[in-house]
């Protein structure tokens, strides 16, 4: 995974639209990008889609010995890791604060994953791989994380004395786990300057701002972690207000992923075949291109006046771009349609375009022009030219460097 | 083959240079492709690229046998790539499993292909994988299920290029067989092997109708 | 083998010797061919899936969605300033390795007057020097006056796939021409896929960089539609 450099026009220009209270990809400012919970074939599999940052979630479970100061309570434990380049450690953050948050929180009821005191308990493991990453990392992984914990069964298992059963799951029914609460982390990025707070901040924003705040709730309201990064000073107000919001948001998310779990299950119940995971497809020949992920980069600008519920807008899955032209024109004609109140300065029929290679081009000559218009027609040659020899001793051609 | 035993999405990943997110059956692996890029001074070749492969399964936890998966798709993405073209450099694949149910090594070297043409990175051909079990009665199953392959008494996995020899590329084989059920699996799998290829073209064509 | 034509889609490995070869006009010689396209054992093979190209019977390429930049000479790139050193910056212009940039390759420079870059800048260079098998030179001095190199100020930077940086290159492309009918605004378009933007304010340039996105895979006559829009939403 390469994530470019973060330069300073895009770092001026993030805080310049934060001061105008203007988000790059047109969202306001309690808006979450479009949320996608798909559910695997095995129990506890799950892949999360938030906007372009996508994270894939599997639960295990082994027995194990238990700890020696808590002898009759399962162990949980959570890791995340990057899928791709390992360079970027840039997780050990995100790693403490999820297992900080859901193992404090005591959402799952250790005890009940008890067998024999003393000597056998599950030991429940959540992997989560970052496939992409778009911004709010955590707040995907929190999800991802909850979702397969729902989602996941363990095998029944049976003490008699000595002995312990495993029941395969053609043999006894696996049992869910029992969750008290369900925690879900809600990120929030601060420009303390300009009095701007965000949720769900893309990966420009995540970078630029000066703090990022994230708080824990459950569905029922209750806080369960609060974490800063950053070093802007936050008054009581502004955190109050904030976990305000990320209450409301938590519960919306976990109704998000409650009835993603109904839906699975029924569909696994209707003894239809289940398709688990797989690409998405279109009708028409069983392929479908996602086009760059980074088309919707920049969006309309804010829409505070627009009355919009965060909620209908997370129940759309992520768009998709159709090749053919009227439909890629159909998407791109309803963003530019949000742009309502987009105010403009001045109307000029000015165009100052800075090119350098136009002033030159024009002067080159007839040769010349042909490997011009041959190179922008197309992309660069990569080593040189290759000239195919007519000698037949040579079977590699010869090798022009330019 | 049936018609929608192969699906993939390519570029789904949009901080990679190439990704492809691809089932086989209900086998599902995700490939993302990073590079060229610098490496490391010590995995730094100065006439040709080097070529990582990775290969994560979805618990986190590697065995042996994974190690072994991982090296035959590392040297059959290798042989496929041309790597003079990118001297000084490293080409990271990462091979995620998402999912499986039987034949993951050809789910995922079909799905290291993908990601690797849509990377634009220069190869030499495309390769495809087909699997196939020989039954207790040397019957032969081209993409045979999970409870086919644990009553099976071999298992193949045969790679084949698109060039114009149809060059073998890599064979993995388990148990035991003679040597004609050998080279009758060949021609069954390099049948199968057509149909995957028009598979990539038809994929291919989708993503530049647009140019 | 099914026989490919011009404009056709091939894959990685196919073997288009017969139609680069056919009828002749030249002699063998004098073809040439370029990116996606290889000689072996006398043969043309493709390497990368794309649209066979031709041009004048002569010159063959493929056309195909590259995702690295590799550097070429006389290519005009944007690129952010990632390192110093004592004799050179080091530019991150979305290869595989940093390219760099001596602290005299400015216009009018000399040792004791010098551009003051810092890391994080970006500036709009020139390659100079460009090989695989060793760092690319890029260098920010100007050429007959007319060309503007050197460091962007403000506004805004994102990245575009390499294909589309190319298309809005050609001078055919209408897209910015119109834009610029409707809002003033500068931009510098790097054959790297990374586009610099500044305009007026905030709003104008999010719109701009938005359209130039959207339009990427637009045909051509749908792009005054595009430009329309643009400018009702510029309006409201």
């Amino acid at each position: 995974m390469n994530l470019n450099p973060v330069s300073d026009c895009e770092k001026l220009f993030i805080l310049e639209a934060a001061s105008q209270k203007i988000r790059l990809d047109g969202r306001k400012r309690d808006e979450y990008r479009p949320l996608k919970i798909e559910f695997g074939l095995d129990w506890g599999n799950c892949l999360v889609t938030l906007g372009c940052t996508r994270v894939f979630a599997q639960v295990s479970c082994e027995i194990y010995q238990p700890n020696n100061s808590r002898p009759n309570e399962g162990v949980l434990q959570i890791s995340a890791e990057l899928a791709g380049d390992d360079k970027l450690n840039d997780l050990t953050k995100i790693n403490q604060v999820l297992e900080r948050f859901y193992k404090d929180s005591k959402c799952i009821d250790l005890e009940a994953l008890c067998i024999i005191a003393e000597e056998k308990v599950w030991k429940i493991k959540v992997d989560l791989s970052v496939l992409n990453m778009d911004g709010n990392t955590l707040g995907c992984c929190s999800i991802a994380t909850l979702a397969a914990l729902m989602h996941f069964r363990h095998p029944d298992v049976m003490s008699t004395g000595e002995k312990v059963i495993v029941y395969s799951s053609s043999e006894r029914d696996p049992i869910p786990l029992s969750l008290h609460h369900h925690p879900v982390i809600v990120n929030f990025a601060i420009f303390e300057k300009y009095d701007f707070i965000i949720l769900d901040p893309s990966l420009l924003e995540d970078k630029v701002c000066d703090n990022k705040l994230s708080i824990c709730f459950n569905n029922h309201r209750e806080m369960c972690g609060v974490d800063i990064e950053g070093c802007a000073s936050l008054s009581q107000d502004l955190l109050m207000n904030c976990s305000n919001q990320a209450a409301s948001m938590a519960i919306k998310l976990v109704d998000k992923i409650k009835s993603a779990i109904k839906i699975d299950i029924e569909n696994r119940s209707s003894s239809k075949s289940v398709k688990g995971l797989e690409p998405a497809v279109s009708e028409d020949n069983g392929l479908k291109l996602c086009l760059s992920d980074k088309f919707n980069f920049i969006g309309p600008s804010n829409r505070e006046n627009k009355i919009e519920e965060t909620d209908e807008k997370m129940d759309v899955d992520q768009e998709v771009v159709k090749i053919t032209d009227g439909t890629a024109f159909t998407t791109s004609h309803n963003n530019l349609q949000q742009i309502k109140d987009v105010k403009q300065n001045k109307q000029n029929d000015d165009l100052i375009v800075i090119d350098p290679e136009s002033s030159e081009s024009s002067s080159s000559d007839e040769s010349v022009e042909v490997v011009s218009h041959y190179k922008l027609d197309d992309i660069r040659p990569v080593i040189g030219k290759y000239v195919v020899s007519d000698d037949e001793n040579s079977d590699t051609g010869t090798i022009i460097l330019d | 083959m049936s018609e929608d035993f192969l699906k993939c999405q390519l570029g789904f990943l949009g901080n990679t240079e190439g990704s492809a997110y691809l089932s086989q059956g209900k086998s599902t692996v995700s490939v993302s492709v990073v590079g060229p890029f610098e490496p490391k001074a010590s995995k730094c070749m100065y006439d040709r690229a080097t070529v990582d492969v990775t290969f994560r399964r979805k618990t986190g936890s590697i065995t042996v046998h994974d190690k072994m998966l991982e090296g035959i798709m590392q040297s059959t993405c290798e042989k496929s790539l041309v790597v003079e073209q990118y001297p000084r450099t490293a080409i990271v694949v990462t091979v995620q499993e998402m999912q499986d149910r039987g034949n993951l090594l050809s789910t995922c070297l079909n799905a290291s292909c993908m990601a690797l043409m849509n990377s634009g990175i220069a190869m030499h051909h495309l390769y495809a994988a087909v699997s196939c079990a020989v039954t207790e009665n040397e019957e032969i199953i081209l993409n045979p299920d999970e409870s086919q392959i644990n009553s099976s008494v071999a298992y193949f996995t045969l790679v084949f290029t698109n060039s114009e020899t149809r060059f073998l590329l890599t064979s993995h084989t388990t148990g035991e067989f003679s040597q004609t059920t050998y080279m009758e699996c060949m021609n069954k799998c390099y049948a199968a092997s057509k149909e995957v290829f028009k598979f990539y073209e038809n994929v291919i064509k989708k993503s530049y109708i647009f140019n | 083998m099914t026989l490919v034509d011009f404009n056709d889609v091939v894959l990685p490995g196919n073997d288009v010797s017969d139609i680069v070869f056919k009828g002749d006009t030249c002699k063998r010689s004098e073809k040439t061919i370029g990116p996606g396209l290889k000689s072996a054992n006398n043969k043309i093979i493709v390497c990368n899936g794309g649209v066979l190209r031709s041009k004048d019977d002569k010159y063959f390429w493929i056309e195909f969605s590259k995702k690295k930049y590799s550097p070429a000479k006389d290519d005009v790139v944007v690129g952010i300033v990632a390192a110093k050193t004592s004799e050179m910056y080091k530019v991150d212009i979305g290869a595989s390795e940093l390219a760099t940039l001596p602290y005299l390759a400015f216009t009018n420079a000399t040792k004791k007057n010098r551009p003051e870059i810092k890391v994080g800048n970006v500036v709009a260079a020139k390659v100079k020097v460009a090989t695989p098998f060793m760092e690319s030179e890029i260098s920010c001095v100007e050429y007959a006056n007319r060309i503007i190199l050197g460091q962007l100020e403000n506004g805004f930077l994102f990245n575009v796939s390499l294909n589309y940086a190319l298309r809005l290159r050609k001078s055919s492309s209408k897209l910015l021409y119109h834009l610029g009918q409707m809002v003033p605004y500068e931009i510098v378009i790097g054959v790297n896929g990374k586009i610099w933007i500044n305009s007026a304010s905030i709003r104008t340039t999010i719109a701009i960089g938005n359209a130039v996105m959207k339009a990427e895979h637009l045909e051509e006559e749908d792009i005054p539609q595009l430009v329309k829009n643009f400018n009702k939403s510029l309006n409201v």
